[in-house]
């Protein structure tokens, strides 16, 4: 009796005690962050001053690693520090950071960051201000050059870390490494056959996309339009085309301000363009967008202009076909966003010293030109832009290199509100974007439930 | 002989120290479900209750609560009646039914990251599905993609995966039915139907509890297949607790707000295995 009393209950402790660790499982345990800086006090620069170290550094699949891992072994060798390279893919390489850099653990030394993501560390004191590194001297190789990257993207970097302002200030986060503004993509053959001017604004872009929309080329049923409609913030990087040409804030003095007249027009305009596009897109993340272009199913596609090197190299089945022209054209001009893969600095390394001097041989001239072959760009060091090999690697593609260096030097900025919770607002923003696309409710409905919801998160 | 009176103490240490390692980082779950701690912002500051308010008052709250019920009705539901169906349907044919029941149960084998993976590049616009649906003169579908069909597409996989679960127990149960009381009841007049609801069901009964135990708390806490095939949409489609959880607290690192809806979770998957293992228990005296 005994026992038959005693076998259930215990059934009940264990799948008590089962559930309670499968809900706490999804979340790592936390300790505050914040290591001892073992800063070695070095009296000169020198390559081997940190001469024994290792590093370890975690970074997404993308060109930029790509560039940077067979050449390891020379930096290997110039500096006697060893190197640690952790590649994941771009979603898994997101959580892996965030749950590294909150642990303080400074298991990661240097790692790809990027603006929104700076503004989420520096808030919480995970990443390091890098200005003190660069006026140091006795960290900075004599012939490094800060001033040779473009000035608007080393801009970029900074913040003061002021809530909703600050952009441009303050600390300097992260070193660029690799440039992406929005072009806008079109099929030089598709428009040909059609006889479709190039479109210079936005209606002319949306009466094109309709007009190809549904025709036959190549024996393919053609979409007019393809792009991200993923219902998280990079979706915003194309919407930024459409946001900046009418001038649309995300938020103005500490309110959102997605709902703005401005806000329902613009984004009113861009699911008119979307219904152009596969009705799938709206789930699509920028790979997706991506793989649909490259199949030569779409006439037009607003994305990253430095997706060139996969439309452009051998094998692939537009090769020659693609052209690049300025993102259309609004009430308020032409506008673009401004996405920069950079190096940041764990604040808890243990060895900050030789995490620099990594920083500084991967953002070197050097590194950044060979980087061109691996498709890393756009280059982020002005020298490195106008090098014959920039020149020489973008012969073949068109308009290419007077497209990425206009949207650069006119129209790109980061035109989103710095804030530690941006990442949550821009999400929301892209989940109203999506539900409108899909017809789930009316832009202005939309908007306006995003606008409370990022009301209540950024207060 | 004699014993140390502090040997029996010492022999409870390694399940003492088992308790601690469950119950610190659930208590620490809990404590911070009353606070609006914000992983880059701070220490965990109180808010007694906010979190829970907002959940309960909220429409995302309340809809991912929805999801998170429904789905695992659907889902147990449809995966009882596959799995005993196909159950009897083996023990009817007998001996060939055992070679089936090595492919059937093939999806079980597979991580469900792997097969949900699966799935996804198969119910694509132009995946192998939409191919065979138009092959056969029909529309091509959203699947995955569609704000309607999201939530039945993760039903499918679901079912796909841990049916044939539900036919392994369900199995074992039915070898437990003696033949004497079916031939009684067919003897008496009985025919498959009523044979099946007065005779094997009952009978099924324990195992049945089991099967709904399991998958019932498994498919409350449902995220694998959602999160690998939808990351919670399109829009909020398959968004349940779990899943809202995720997002709020590792995507958003807004863990006062996650940790309130994973404490909602652990309430119903509480409370569902509480009353079910009550019935079993009087299942077991009667």
């Amino acid at each position: 009796m005994e026992v038959q009393r005693f076998r259930p209950s215990r059934r009940t402790v264990m799948q008590m005690a089962v559930t309670a660790v499968a809900a706490t499982a999804t979340l790592a345990a936390c300790s505050p962050g914040g290591g001892a800086d073992s800063t070695v006090d070095v009296d000169s620069f020198g390559w081997r001053n940190f001469e024994g170290k290792s590093l370890n550094l975690l970074m997404s699949e993308h060109p930029l690693s790509a560039a940077i891992k067979p050449q390891l072994s020379d930096f290997e060798t110039k500096t006697g520090i060893k190197v640690n390279l952790e590649t994941l893919s771009e979603a898994d390489y997101m959580v892996k950071i965030l749950t590294e850099l909150q642990s303080g653990s400074g298991a990661y030394d240097v790692f790809m960051t990027s603006q929104p993501m700076n503004y989420q560390y520096a808030a919480a004191g995970w990443i390091e201000d890098l200005q003190p590194w660069v006026d140091n001297s006795k960290h900075t190789a004599p012939d490094y050059d800060i001033n040779d990257f473009f000035p608007a993207l080393l801009s970029a970097e900074r913040w003061d870390k002021t809530n909703f302002g600050g952009a441009g200030k303050g600390g300097l986060w992260a070193i660029p490494a690799n440039e992406e503004g929005y072009a806008l993509f079109y099929r030089k053959d598709i428009l040909a056959a059609n006889n479709v001017e190039v479109p210079q604004t936005i209606d002319e872009l949306i009466a094109a996309a309709q007009k190809l929309n549904g025709v036959e080329f190549g024996g393919k049923k053609i979409s007019g339009f393809v792009s991200r409609g993923d219902k998280t913030y990079p979706t915003l990087n194309p919407f930024s085309t459409f946001a900046g040409a009418y001038g649309v804030k995300d938020i103005t003095d500490g309110k959102a301000t997605v709902n703005s007249p401005e806000g329902i027009e613009a984004t009113s305009k861009w699911v008119e363009l979307m219904k152009t596009a596969p009705k799938a897109a709206s789930t699509y993340t920028w790979y997706e967008a991506q793989q649909d272009f490259l199949a030569g199913t779409s006439a037009f596609y607003i994305d990253a202009d430095h997706m060139a090197p996969d439309f452009e190299k051998t094998g692939s089945a537009i090769a020659g076909k693609v052209g690049y022209a300025l993102p259309p054209e609004g009430p308020k001009g032409r506008s673009s966003s401004m996405w920069l893969w950079s190096l940041g600095m764990n604040s808890a390394s243990k060895s900050k010293g030789a995490a620099w001097q990594f920083m500084q041989w991967a953002t070197s001239k050097e590194l950044l030109t060979s980087a061109i072959a691996a498709g890393n760009m756009n280059p982020t060091r002005m020298s490195v832009a106008n090098s014959p090999e920039m020149v020489q690697a973008t012969a073949g593609w068109g308009d290419y290199n007077k497209t990425w260096t206009e949207i650069l030097s006119k129209h790109a900025s980061w035109p989103y509100s710095p804030s530690a919770s941006w990442t949550n607002a821009g999400d929301i923003w892209a989940t109203a974007i999506q539900s409108a696309i899909l017809g789930q409710a009316s832009v202005e409905d939309a908007l306006n439930d995003a606008a409370k919801k990022i009301d209540a998160v950024i207060k | 002989m004699k014993h140390k009176p502090s040997l029996p103490y010492l022999l409870l240490l390694p399940a003492l120290a088992l308790l601690v390692a469950i119950l610190y980082p659930f208590l620490t779950g809990a404590w911070w479900s009353f606070t609006s701690y914000r992983l880059n912002r701070g220490a965990p500051v109180p808010n007694w209750g906010e979190n829970f308010l907002n959940l309960f008052s909220s429409g995302e709250g309340l809809h991912a609560i929805g999801i998170t019920l429904g789905y695992a009705v659907v889902v147990v539901v449809l995966e009882c009646l596959f799995g005993i169906g196909l159950a009897m349907l083996l023990n009817y044919v007998g001996r060939i039914g055992n070679s089936f029941r090595l492919l059937i149960v093939l999806p079980l084998l597979l991580p469900p990251v792997v097969a949900a993976l699966m799935w996804k590049v198969m119910l694509t616009e132009n995946g192998v599905v939409n191919w065979l649906l138009e092959a056969v003169g029909s529309q091509k579908l959203l699947w995955l993609n569609g704000p309607d069909s999201a939530l039945w597409s993760v039903v499918l996989i679901d079912v796909w995966i841990f049916t044939p679960f539900v036919m392994l127990l369900a199995q074992a149960g039915l070898k437990s039915v003696p033949k004497e009381l079916s031939e009684a009841s067919a003897m008496d007049g009985a025919g498959p139907v009523r044979n099946f609801v007065s005779v094997t069901l009952p009978m099924l009964m324990p195992v049945l509890v089991v099967i709904v135990t399991f998958r019932g708390i498994d498919s409350l806490k449902m995220f694998d297949i959602i999160y690998t095939t939808t990351k919670g949409g399109p829009v909020d489609a398959t968004t349940n607790l779990h899943v809202m959880a995720y997002l709020d607290g590792i995507r958003n690192l807004n863990f006062g707000a996650a940790m309130a809806a994973l404490i909602v979770l652990w309430l119903l998957c509480y409370l569902i295995s509480f009353f079910l293992l009550k019935a079993r228990r009087k299942e077991a005296f009667s």
